[in-house]
């Protein structure tokens, strides 16, 4: 946006109509020398000229906007950047994502539950504003794949280039929680909120759910638990992204409810089942409305003066129409 | 006062336009009776002269008073900025194989990540982001309060994470710049590790983003002027075709023509207590407001001066004098 | 060229004149006009070289050797200028615009005319009539036709010749000579011509400047046509331009000619740059010729 701290100036723009006219279509202007080129009520010698007249057009056309630049500038052109400046602190968010094999069951149609979960984080963090979101994911072991932070692109890059199986076969629900507690443990926020997405039950890693989930109750973090599943067999479909081969089967395992229920109470949360991508949608959205506080923020003004760019422009510009004239066409008057 | 005392050299155009404005005069005056007739030829004269003399016045003097404008002359305007307290501070690491010289010990990358270390280690309040660049510039870690995740991924740095040719300086500066979160009233900071060598892309669009963004830069030079043999992944020595040793080493004045370009400041990793010195320079940990010269009011007087004179040199060419032309 | 100039040239055209008169009119001025025609003189008798044509038989056959009629021209021959003074006459690369050259010339025919004790009538015209001055005799009337043609400031910019020759046609009943002073950049009249060239011995004379042919040598001027007031960018230094210009001034000079030599009507070009008592002498030595 622009703005202009002399609008008074802009007044002289009002000049510059009748000066148009009179340079270019008054019958009477001067600039002219006086010659008979026409043979009287019958014909009138029109050179056809392409080139000079594209030249002189051009050349007119950069001076007057050349002149109106120049008012422009002096009337002090500033391009207004508005900027939302938040003067609180976000929550933390940390997604801590289950990667291992089971989440491949098919039961979340269209693709299988990892997707599904995948869309669901993705929906969530694009509806967030200024809180850092972070991300854990684990197999038989846990890792950060993202710091909480405001770099939401950066996180969603990373979350899109997630692969099943990439940490191994199993499900260190545990030391996922841990993990994330751990890069949460230094955070400044006021609140601090752990979003675990799991299908199974915990079998490997050295940290146990229940001990993760002091971690976090001790960090003042909170878990939102969410088991993903239907219940029954169902089939299942992956690649093993090390030798490359795909299984095939029916996975008949189910999450371990009394776990994840124990852990979100522990840390003052809430343990949702999710049995269908719709619900696990419905879940995620009322996580994101009970993850709300109130946020102060200010808008910054930052004007940046431009009009040395305009007068810079108007001068090229004014100084094109002098070549043009002066230099390649020679014009005497 | 002169603001851009640079811009003072477009006078010289001053020169040329008299020259063509005169040898016009004299030619034209030629063309003039030739067309006009000699049977006028005083009459055209007197006109060509006065309107001749005064519309090359009103446009020299247009031409010099936007000049003027434009070089910001005299005005004592002063406006207050507030610099935050609190900062953004995100590493770009030159990560070409270069970068592993021992030529400052034990490696001019394992001298940086200890910098890096360093500077989170005297600056605990801040966030930190990291990039590392070769051919092309990746992000490893976002802008974050979580130092431990920024440790982490630097101990992972190494030439050998992606392949990609060349040292592009300018896209390790984007992907720096790019990562700086909205929204905040925080300092924005660079600091860019490098030994200058063999750097491709042209910094200068960089550069024009870096400073429209306000973002500060600090460049710390890795390796010395001396350098050493340059030893792949096994340890060879490289050698170019002509099975000469290739010997790397630092290029200061590259470097530094790269931070003064940015307004920023250079440091040397071989120089002992650099990086305090450059943690003191930035000042950090103090709000502080700070007076700078702007001087918007002075062009005004000058600008209007040549929009008045330009509108002349319309009007002499409007009015037609004595009903010659 | 100014005024002062000017007259400064036609106050000694009478001496010019007469030398023009002795040099081609004396005696001779009947029959490079065609004139109004034959009037009966006297019968004498008849010499070797006589056009048989002429034998008188009934007086021949009275008084038995052969005499044959004598005729001569019908005296007091009007001649009538018709002098273009639109806007486009003032113009010219040299130091006489064409009007200047229009004026010398007229005052040339005038004063031979006077010399021959014929009337001399004339009429200035642009878009309109603007003066009519009807035929008379003297030296008087000459210094009336020059000062009228020095102090003559045309209203109208055009040139209607149309309408300038039919008044003439209308208004001239007795047989005389009519010249036409022009540019000729008018609209066309062949017809109107060609019906004054029969009632009347009707010259065209066409006034011209060698900047006609050619564009001058020069940078970009925007010219403003003083008729029309049209404007055109005129490059003297684009070959183009210069090529075009003298193809379409060509073009219609040809035109102008073969219109001329069609309908018979005589016709004479005379550049600012001629020396106008010489290119009339040619021109009537050449006629007389004929």
């Amino acid at each position: 946006m622009i703005t202009f701290t002399h609008p008074v100036f802009l007044l002289l723009l009002a000049l510059y109509p009748p000066l148009f006219y009179l340079r270019h279509f008054w019958k009477g202007r001067g600039g002219r020398l006086s010659f008979s080129f026409t043979i009287w009520q019958k014909e009138i010698f029109r050179p056809e000229l392409r080139l000079t007249r594209f030249l002189i057009i051009t050349g007119d056309i950069a001076f007057w906007i050349g002149l109106i630049a120049l008012v422009f500038a002096l009337s002090g052109p500033e391009l207004v950047n508005r900027e939302k400046i938040y003067l609180t602190r976000g929550i933390d968010i940390m997604f801590v994502l289950d990667e291992s094999p089971s989440m491949a069951a098919k039961d979340f149609v269209p693709g299988n539950r990892f997707e599904a979960a995948k869309s669901v984080v993705k929906e969530f963090v694009e509806g967030r504003d200024h809180d850092p979101v972070g991300l854990v994911t684990f197999g038989r072991d846990a890792v950060l794949r993202v710091p909480p932070s405001l770099d939401y692109s950066y996180f969603l890059e990373q979350l899109g280039n997630l692969d099943l199986l990439e940490l191994g076969n199993g499900t260190a629900i545990g030391m996922g929680v841990a993990v994330a507690s751990l890069h949460l443990m230094h955070s400044s926020a006021s609140e601090k909120v752990i979003i675990l997405l799991t299908d199974g039950e915990n079998n490997a890693g050295e940290i146990t759910p229940v001990t993760s989930a002091a971690i976090a109750a001790s960090f003042g973090i909170k878990i939102y638990a969410i088991g993903i599943g239907s219940k029954g067999p169902v089939p299942l479909e992956y690649t093993d992204p090390e030798t490359g081969r795909t299984f095939r089967g029916v996975y008949k395992g189910v999450y371990d409810r009394d776990l994840l229920e124990s852990m979100a109470l522990e840390t003052t949360g809430r343990f949702f089942h999710a049995s269908s991508p719709g619900v696990l949608k419905n879940i995620i959205s009322s996580i994101n409305s009970l993850e709300r506080i109130e946020k102060r923020s200010k808008t910054k003004i930052e004007t940046r003066p431009v009009h040395r760019e305009v007068i810079l422009l108007a001068f090229v510009l004014v100084m094109y129409n002098f070549l043009i004239r002066k230099v390649f066409l020679n014009e005497v008057l | 006062m002169i603001q851009y005392p640079g811009n003072l050299w477009l006078l010289l155009i001053v020169i040329p336009v008299v020259a063509i404005l005169v040898s016009n005069f004299q030619k034209g005056k030629h063309d003039l009776y030739r067309i006009g007739g000699e049977w006028r030829k005083h009459q055209l004269y007197d006109v060509y002269l006065v309107k001749g003399f005064f519309s090359s016045l009103s446009f020299v003097f247009f031409i010099i008073f936007t000049v003027l404008a434009l070089s910001g002359v005299s005005g004592t305007g002063r406006k207050i900025i507030d610099i935050p307290s609190k900062a953004d501070i995100v590493f770009s690491m030159d990560i070409s194989r270069s970068m592993l010289s021992d030529d400052i010990l034990p490696s001019r990358l394992s001298r940086s990540k200890d910098a890096v270390k360093n500077i989170m280690g005297r600056l605990p309040e801040e966030r930190y982001g990291l990039v590392v660049f070769k051919g092309r510039g990746v992000k490893l870690a976002p802008v974050t309060e979580d130092s431990e995740a920024v440790l982490l991924n630097l101990l992972s740095v190494s030439p050998e994470m992606f392949t990609s040719a060349g040292t592009n300086l300018e896209s390790g500066l984007l992907a720096a710049a790019s990562m700086f979160p909205k929204g905040e009233e925080r300092r924005k900071v660079i600091i860019l590790f490098s030994d200058g060598e063999n750097l491709s892309g042209n910094p200068g669009k960089a550069v024009q983003f870096i400073k429209d963004k306000g973002i500060e830069v600090v460049v710390f030079g890795a390796g010395t002027e001396t350098g050493k043999v340059l030893r792949d992944s096994s340890g060879r020595i490289v050698t170019d075709k002509t099975g000469n040793e290739v010997i790397t080493r630092l290029d200061r004045s590259k470097l530094k023509y790269i931070a003064s370009s940015l307004g920023g400041s250079y440091f040397e990793m071989s120089a002992s207590g650099s990086v305090s010195e450059a943690v003191d320079s930035l000042a950090l940990n103090i709000s502080s407001s700070r007076l700078v010269t702007a001087g918007e009011e002075a062009y005004t007087f000058y600008l209007f001066l040549a929009v008045l004179l330009l509108i002349l040199f319309v009007s002499i060419r409007i009015f037609p004098w004595k009903n010659v032309f | 060229m100014n005024n002062l100039e000017l007259f400064s040239k036609i106050k000694n055209l009478p001496l010019v004149s007469s030398r023009l008169v002795d040099g081609f009119l004396s005696g001779n001025y009947r029959s490079v006009f065609k004139g109004p025609g034959l009037e009966f003189d006297e019968v004498r008798e008849y010499a070797e070289g006589d056009d048989a044509r002429f034998i008188d038989w009934n007086v021949t056959s009275r008084i038995g050797t052969p005499y044959t009629k004598t005729f001569r021209e019908e005296r007091e021959i009007v001649l009538f200028l018709v002098v273009d003074v639109s806007a486009s006459l003032q113009s010219g690369s040299g130091t006489f615009t064409k009007q200047d050259t229009a004026a010398i010339l007229s005052s040339l025919l005038a004063f031979s005319a006077v010399h021959n004790n014929d009337k001399v009538g004339a009429v200035f015209f642009s878009d309109r009539i603007e003066k009519w001055v009807p035929p008379m005799k003297g030296k008087k009337q000459v210094f009336r036709l020059i000062e009228d043609m020095m102090n003559i400031e045309a209203e109208g910019k055009g040139s209607d010749l149309k309408m300038a020759i039919r008044t003439v046609y209308e208004s001239l009943n007795r047989r005389g000579i009519c010249i036409i002073l022009s540019d000729f950049r008018t609209p066309p009249c062949w017809k109107e011509l060609s019906l004054l060239g029969k009632k009347h011995d009707l010259i065209a004379l066409k006034i011209t400047d060698p900047s006609d042919l050619d564009f001058p040598l020069s940078g970009l001027v925007e010219l403003v046509d003083p008729e029309t007031g049209a404007t055109i960018y005129g490059s003297g230094r684009s070959g183009k331009f210069r090529r075009e210009y003298r193809e379409f001034w060509e073009t219609n000079d040809i035109f102008w000619k073969r219109e001329c030599r069609r309908r018979g009507i005589s016709h004479l070009e005379i550049s600012t740059v001629d020396d106008p008592v010489l290119k009339l002498l040619n021109f009537f030595s050449r006629r007389k010729r004929r």
